[in-house]
C-alpha cells in the first residue's frame, strides 16, 4: 500500500495535475450554482477534453467536477431559493429562512463545511472500506430496497409540512407523475397519451426545475407586482458581523447534525440508485427528529443546512463504493464516470486494484485533493457569489428562467421537456401559493420509480409470498421501523389535524431568529 | 436567397412563383453542390441513450478522429428514452443533409418497431454503418448448481419449477421466450433496469438467468458469475470459447449492433463521406479501449455491410416473432 502511494503521490502532486483538480471542482462549483445544470451534465461534456490527460488525471479532474457541483447546487438554494438539483431542496428550507434574516455568509459557510466534511468522511469510507462494504451493499437484493424505500417514504413524509392533508395530497401527486412510462413487466405503456417521450416515465429533471426552480421565480414576480419588495430589494446580507462570521462555538454546535449527514449520505450513496436526493431528505429528518426543538427548522436552523449539505456531498464518493470494488454503478453521475475508467483503459471491478493499484492509490490522492480544493474554492466563491442577492432582480429572474429553460431541453436533448419544465413551474408555483408541502410531493416522484420497481420485484420474486421475508432479516427490520413510521405520522397527522389553524398562524408571526438564541 | 427587392416591383403571385421555382431549383441543385464541399456546418450525432452507456462511450471515443477528418466539430447529443425510440423519432424530423445522424442500438431499428408501437420504420432510416457488436450473452450466479443450459432446464423440471430470468430488453424478452418455448420449459421474469440491474440480480442470487450485452464480462472474469451460452448464433468474437445457440442446436440467434443511421433520402456522397471518416475513427486506440473494456466488439462495417446486418438482423426478428408470436 504504502508503495503505491509513493508513486501514486509522483502522478498526483504536480502542478499539472492540481491545476485539472482545481479546474474540475471550479467548473463543478459553478455548474452546480446555476439553476437548471447540474453536474451529470458537466461531466458528459467535460469528458472528451479528459481524452489527454494522464488516467488519474482525468479521473481526479471528472470527481472534482462531481464534488463542485454536490456542493456548489446549496449555493443558489441558500441565496435565491432556487435548488439547482433535488438534492438540494432540503438546503432550501433552512438556508433561505437564514438568507432573509441576513445570515447569507454564514449559511453559506456552513454549507461548505459541512459538503466538504461530508465528502472526506466518504472518502476516508471509501478508502478503507470499499470492498467489504460493495459486497455487503450488492447482496442487498429487491427485497431489502424495497423495504428501505418504505421505510424512507413513510420517515420522510412524517415530518413534512403543517398540514397532514395537503402532505398526502402533494405525495400522491409526485407518486402519480412517476406512474407514466412502458410497464415494467409487460412492455405495454402506461398512461402514456401517446407520447413517446413518456415512455421511460416523465422526465424527472424538467419536473424538478419546474417545480423547484422556476415556481420560484414565479412567486418573487408576483410578490413584486404585488409590491412586497423594495426595489430594488436591499442587500440580504445587511447582519452585523456575527451574522456573517461562523465561530468556531457555532461549528462545534453543528458538527453532530454534520456527522448525521455524513453516515446518511455514505449508507445511501453506496446503495444502487437511491441517489443523493433521499440521502439530503434523510438526513434532515433524522437530525430534525432528534433535535431538541424541531420547531425551529425550517426557520433558518443552521442544522438543517448542515445535515442536508453534508449528506448530499457524502453520496459523491460513496457512490464510487460499488464503482470501485465490484464494477457496478450506483446512479447516473458515477456511470458516467464509470464510462471515463474505461476510455482510460481502467476496469472498474475486482481487477481494479490487482490491475491498477497505482492508478486507484493515485486517484485516491486527487480526490482528496479535490475535497482541499472546495474548501478553498468555496470560500472564494461565495464571496463572489452572495453579492448575486444584491443583484436586481429584473437582472436575476430573467437569468434564471434562461438557465432553467437550458437545463431542460439539455436533459433530454428536446423541447418536450421544456413544456414540461414550464407547466410544472405554474404546478409548482400554485403549491407554493396553496401551501401544499414540497417534501412529500418530491419525495414521491423521486423515489415513487424505484419504489415500484423493487416492490414489483419482490412480489415476483416472493410469488407473493410473504413467507419469504423470514430469509431477510434486514428487510424485516427495515418495515417494522416503516411501522414505526406511520404510527407516528397518523397521530402527528391527527394532531396538526386539531389544530391546523392555530399553529400555522403563529407560524407566520415568528420568523427566523429563535434557534440563535436557545 | 433571391434578391428580395426586385420582387416587389413585379405583381405578388408572380414573386411567389419565382420563390417556387428557385426553391424547386435550389431543392434539385443543392445535393450535388452540397455534396462537394460537404461538411460546412458542425455534425451533431443523437445517441440514442443517455451519457456513460456503451453507445455513448463509444461515439465520444470517436469525436477527435471524426472532426479531424471531417473538418468539422461534432456535437454530441444525448437524447434516452423509449429504448432508443425518442431519439429516432427526434432525427427522423431533422433534414436528410447528412448533419444529424443518430447512433444507436440496431434492435430499436430491427426489433422495436415489430413489437412495440413506434413512431417509426426501419425504412425511414439509410444506414451509414455498423460502428461494433455488443457480446451479448446468458450469465448465472457462481453458486448456482447448473454449468449450462440443458443442465438449468432439467433441473428445473426435476424439481417443477419455473426458471426465473432478469430481463431488461426486448431482445432478450424475444431470446428467452423463444428458448423456453423450444425446450419446454416455465419461464418467470424479473423485470430490471439496465445492465446494472440484471448484474446485480445475478451477484444477489435472485435469479437463474441473466442478459447482458457485455456487463456480464468482468464478473465473469472475476469469478463471481459463470457465462452460460452467447446470445448470437455464432461464437462471440471477443469470446471465442463460450458456446452460443448455434452449437446448443438453434436455428437462430439475436444480436446487437452500435449502428449509425441519418434519415432516409440523405444524399449518398454524404453517407460516403461519413463513412469514410467513422472507418478510421472506430479503428482508433480511444474507440478500440472503450471497446475492449466495455466488451463490444468494434469492428467497422460500410454502408453495403450495415445494410446486409440490419437486415439480416430483422429477418431473424421476424422469423422469431413468428415462433413466439405474442412475445413483447
Amino acid at each position: 500500500m504504502f508503495n503505491n502511494l509513493a508513486t501514486a503521490a509522483g502522478d498526483i502532486f504536480t502542478p499539472l495535475v492540481i491545476i485539472y483538480i482545481i479546474a474540475g471542482v471550479l467548473i463543478g462549483y459553478i455548474v452546480g450554482a446555476l439553476p437548471g445544470m447540474n453536474r451529470t451534465t458537466a461531466i458528459a461534456v467535460a469528458m472528451p477534453f479528459t481524452f489527454t490527460m494522464s488516467p488519474a488525471a482525468a479521473l481526479s479532474f471528472l470527481i472534482g467536477i462531481n464534488k463542485g457541483g454536490a456542493a456548489g447546487a446549496a449555493v443558489s438554494a441558500i441565496l435565491l431559493n432556487v435548488p439547482g438539483e433535488p438534492s438540494a431542496v432540503v438546503t432550501t428550507y433552512d438556508g433561505y429562512p437564514m438568507t432573509r434574516a441576513g445570515k447569507a455568509q454564514k449559511a453559506l459557510k456552513i454549507a461548505l463545511l459541512a459538503s466538504v466534511a461530508g465528502d472526506v468522511f466518504a472518502t476516508i469510507v471509501l478508502i478503507l472500506l470499499a470492498r467489504p462494504i460493495a459486497r455487503f451493499a450488492i447482496g442487498l437484493g429487491p427485497i431489502e430496497l424495497a423495504a428501505i424505500l418504505l421505510f424512507s417514504i413513510t420517515f420522510i413524509a412524517a415530518v413534512s409540512g403543517e398540514s397532514f392533508l395537503k402532505a398526502m395530497i402533494a405525495g400522491f401527486l409526485g407518486l402519480l407523475l412517476s406512474a407514466p412510462g412502458v410497464d415494467i413487466e409487460t412492455a405495454l405503456p402506461r398512461m402514456t397519451f401517446g407520447f413517446i417521450q413518456l415512455y421511460d416515465g416523465v422526465p424527472l429533471l424538467a419536473v424538478a426545475i419546474g417545480t423547484l426552480a422556476l415556481s420560484e421565480i414565479l412567486v418573487q414576480i408576483d410578490a413584486g407586482w404585488r409590491g412586497e419588495y423594495r426595489y430594488p430589494r436591499p442587500p440580504d446580507d445587511s447582519g452585523s458581523e456575527a451574522d456573517r462570521r461562523l465561530n468556531f462555538a457555532e461549528f462545534v454546535k453543528i458538527s453532530p447534525a454534520v456527522l448525521r449527514g455524513s453516515l446518511v449520505g455514505t449508507w445511501i450513496g453506496l446503495l444502487p440508485g437511491l441517489g443523493a436526493t433521499l440521502a439530503s431528505f434523510l438526513a434532515y429528518t433524522w437530525v430534525r427528529r432528534s433535535s431538541k426543538n424541531p420547531e425551529t427548522f425550517g426557520k433558518g436552523n443552521p442544522n438543517g443546512v448542515a445535515a442536508s449539505e453534508s449528506a448530499d456531498n457524502a453520496t459523491v464518493p460513496a457512490a464510487l463504493i460499488p464503482v470501485f470494488a465490484i464494477g457496478v454503478p450506483g446512479s447516473l453521475s458515477t456511470a458516467l464516470l464509470m464510462g471515463a475508467f474505461m476510455m482510460h483503459g481502467l476496469t472498474p471491478g475486482p481487477f481494479l486494484f490487482k490491475d491498477s493499484g497505482d492508478v486507484v492509490y493515485a486517484i485516491y490522492l486527487g480526490m482528496i485533493l479535490a475535497s482541499v480544493a472546495l474548501l478553498g474554492v468555496g470560500i472564494f466563491g461565495q464571496r463572489i457569489f452572495s453579492l448575486v442577492v444584491q443583484i436586481r432582480e429584473s437582472v436575476i429572474l430573467p437569468v434564471i428562467v434562461f438557465l432553467c429553460v437550458v437545463g431542460a431541453y439539455m436533459e433530454s436533448g428536446g423541447m418536450f421537456s421544456v413544456y414540461l419544465m414550464l407547466i410544472f413551474g405554474f404546478v409548482g408555483y400554485f403549491m407554493k401559493k396553496f401551501d401544499y408541502s414540497f417534501v412529500t410531493f418530491v419525495v414521491g416522484y423521486v423515489l415513487g420509480p424505484m419504489a415500484e420497481l423493487t416492490l414489483r420485484q419482490s412480489l415476483i420474486l416472493s410469488k407473493s409470498n410473504p413467507a419469504v421475508l423470514l430469509g431477510h432479516p434486514i428487510a424485516i427490520l427495515f418495515l417494522l421501523l416503516a411501522v414505526f413510521s406511520i404510527w407516528r405520522f397518523a397521530i402527528a397527522g391527527a394532531r396538526s389535524m386539531q389544530m391546523e389553524r392555530p399553529t400555522s398562524e403563529q407560524d407566520k408571526k415568528t420568523q427566523p431568529e429563535t434557534e440563535e438564541k436557545t | 436567397m433571391t434578391n428580395y427587392s426586385q420582387m416587389t416591383v413585379f405583381g405578388h403571385r408572380f414573386a411567389m412563383a419565382i420563390i417556387g421555382a428557385a426553391a424547386l431549383a435550389l431543392s434539385i441543385v443543392a445535393p450535388a453542390a452540397q455534396a462537394a464541399e460537404w461538411p460546412t456546418e458542425p455534425i451533431t450525432i443523437v445517441v440514442a441513450y443517455p451519457a456513460g452507456g456503451g453507445t455513448d462511450s463509444a461515439i465520444r471515443a470517436m469525436t477527435n478522429i471524426l472532426s479531424e477528418k471531417l473538418g468539422q466539430s461534432i456535437l454530441v447529443k444525448n437524447v434516452g428514452g423509449a429504448g432508443g425510440g425518442v431519439a429516432a423519432a427526434q432525427v427522423l424530423k431533422a433534414k436528410a443533409d447528412g448533419y444529424t445522424l443518430l447512433a444507436t442500438n440496431s434492435t430499436s431499428l430491427t426489433l422495436a418497431p415489430l413489437v412495440q408501437k413506434m413512431p417509426y420504420k426501419m425504412s425511414d432510416f439509410v444506414n451509414i454503418a455498423i460502428l461494433g457488436e455488443f457480446q451479448n450473452a446468458m450469465f448465472a450466479n457462481k453458486d448456482k448448481p447448473f454449468n449450462t443450459l440443458d443442465e438449468l432446464v432439467a433441473i428445473a423440471k426435476k424439481e417443477n419449477r419455473e426458471i426465473t430470468f432478469a430481463s431488461q430488453l426486448a431482445i432478450d424478452r424475444l431470446l428467452m421466450q423463444y428458448i423456453a418455448k423450444e425446450r419446454g420449459f416455465k419461464l418467470r421474469s424479473l423485470p430490471v433496469s439496465g445492465g446494472n440491474g440484471s448484474v446485480q440480480a445475478v451477484l444477489a442470487g435472485d435469479v437463474d438467468l441473466s442478459f447482458s450485452g457485455g456487463s456480464w464480462a468482468p464478473i465473469v472474469a472475476a469469478g463471481d458469475a459463470k457465462a452460460l451460452f452467447a446470445a448470437s448464433y455464432n461464437r462471440l468474437k471477443l469470446a471465442p470459447n463460450l458456446v452460443s445457440m448455434k452449437d446448443l442446436g438453434f436455428p437462430f440467434g439475436v444480436t446487437s449492433h452500435i449502428s449509425l443511421h441519418a434519415p432516409a433520402g440523405t444524399p449518398n456522397d454524404v453517407i460516403k463521406k461519413l463513412a469514410a471518416a467513422f472507418g478510421p475513427a472506430v479503428a482508433g486506440k480511444i474507440a478500440q479501449n472503450v471497446g475492449e473494456k466495455r466488451y463490444m466488439d468494434m469492428t467497422f462495417q460500410g454502408p453495403e455491410a450495415a445494410d446486409a446486418t440490419m437486415k439480416k438482423e430483422r429477418e431473424t426478428y421476424e422469423k422469431i416473432l413468428k415462433v413466439v408470436p405474442d412475445a413483447k
